[in-house]
């Protein structure tokens, strides 16, 4: 490939210009804003809190459950449907499959903890940018966890693989 | 070879590298990874000797033995109550912890301890599995009679009450109010409405400035001067 740098001038190992921020959602037990160029992310956490219905409820540790959603003008222009979607869910389940090995949940039998991912606005990575925004969430809501997690896209064009993808 | 990277009272995040070195201990809030001793937690940094660990900042209440909690009575079944904690696991408050008096087999329990009650109790036990007995067998444990409910971070409560309930006592004396700190977040306030408010206000603003030292004097210095105004008006 000829080219030296992309289309906005950042190289190809720059990501977009961040900003990260935690405790913003006062009535959360945790929150954090992550935004990367145009995407931005809000997470709260909940919890750990009493779960029902009952059968969902391990006697081992607690659960982590992930809702994504992209609010409905968050997108280019088109309307994006709101309530979930089958992409929705999908990125729901990848987040929370990113984020429970660095969380301990073994204090907290029977009981979840809650992750709620809000995108008012979106240009390209927005799960990548949901991830960060819950992993700081979570650190904020004084759980128990060995690690932030943090998530950036990488793409191959022609030989050269670039960080963070965006259109 | 050991070498601390943190000083006193800083914030540390979850997997950051407080130190490294075998002959520095990992304390509540941290835990070791070979030669390293890194963060399991949001707090502050407190040194202790060769011990290193961290005070939480946030989070929500666990139950622990021995706390003295202010719960919401949530259900009434037949050998007792059940009572919300504030936390991610009801308590049980059975009949024999409940009260001395002899209560008769099938007698309306609800006379005791009615729906949406709040009590102060006392927990005896927590199992693994989180299941919390309580008891109101101890001194100042009771049923909680007017006044009103707040509630505020648990990891603050320390704050709140001071060193052997001096801040505490300050606020009491300062608005004449009664109150009880609940180890789990809650507070029960009772007294003249405008001195409730100064007392939440006072309370709010040592929840808001809890990390900073000479909190004391602080709070000192602004009940008196709100007191003055309350008796002007």
């Amino acid at each position: 490939m000829t080219y030296k740098h992309r289309i906005d001038g950042r190289g190809f190992d720059e990501t977009r210009p961040i900003e990260a921020k935690v405790g913003i959602i006062k009535r959360a037990d945790g929150s954090a804003m992550f935004k990367i160029g145009n995407t931005w992310a809000y997470a709260a956490v909940y919890g750990p809190r009493n779960l029902h219905p009952k059968f969902l409820q391990d006697p081992q540790r607690g659960i982590l459950r992930c809702n994504y959603n992209m609010m409905p003008f968050s997108s280019s222009g088109e309307r994006v449907r709101p309530g979930g979607s089958r992409r929705s869910k999908e990125i729901s389940l990848v987040t929370g499959k990113a984020l429970l090995p660095v969380l301990n949940l073994e204090e907290f039998p029977n009981s979840v903890v809650d992750v709620f991912i809000e995108l008012p606005q979106t240009e390209a990575g927005s799960r990548c940018a949901g991830i960060c925004a819950a992993s700081m969430a979570l650190a904020d809501a004084g759980l128990n966890m060995k690690d932030l997690v943090s998530a950036v896209s990488v793409g191959r064009v022609a030989d050269k693989l670039l960080v963070d993808l965006d259109y | 070879m050991s070498e601390i990277m943190v000083k006193e009272k800083d914030i540390s995040v979850p997997g950051e590298v407080l130190a490294v070195g075998m002959d520095i201990l990992p304390g509540t809030g941290t835990y070791r990874n070979g030669e390293k001793i890194v963060a399991n937690r949001l707090g502050l940094a407190s040194i202790d000797g060769r011990t290193i660990k961290l005070i939480p900042l946030s989070g929500r209440y666990i139950p622990k033995t021995g706390d003295t909690v202010i719960c919401k009575v949530i259900d009434v079944s037949f050998s007792g109550w059940r009572l919300d904690t504030n936390s991610a696991y009801s308590a049980m408050l059975s009949m024999k912890d409940a009260t001395s008096e002899f209560i008769q087999r099938g007698a309306n329990l609800t006379q005791f301890y009615d729906l949406g009650d709040y009590i102060v109790c006392k927990i005896v036990n927590v199992t693994s599995q989180k299941l919390i007995d309580v008891t109101m067998k101890g001194p100042g444990l009771r049923k909680l009679k007017g006044g009103r409910i707040i509630e505020v971070d648990s990891n603050k409560v320390p704050r709140i009450i001071g060193k052997m309930g001096s801040m505490v006592i300050m606020i009491k004396d300062a608005t004449k109010c009664n109150i009880v700190v609940g180890q789990n977040g809650l507070i029960w306030i009772e007294g003249e409405p405008m001195n409730e408010l100064l007392a939440i206000q006072t309370i709010r603003k040592i929840e808001k400035e809890s990390h900073m030292s000479g909190l004391t004097d602080k709070i000192k210095e602004y009940l008196e001067k709100n007191t003055k105004t309350l008796g002007q008006n």
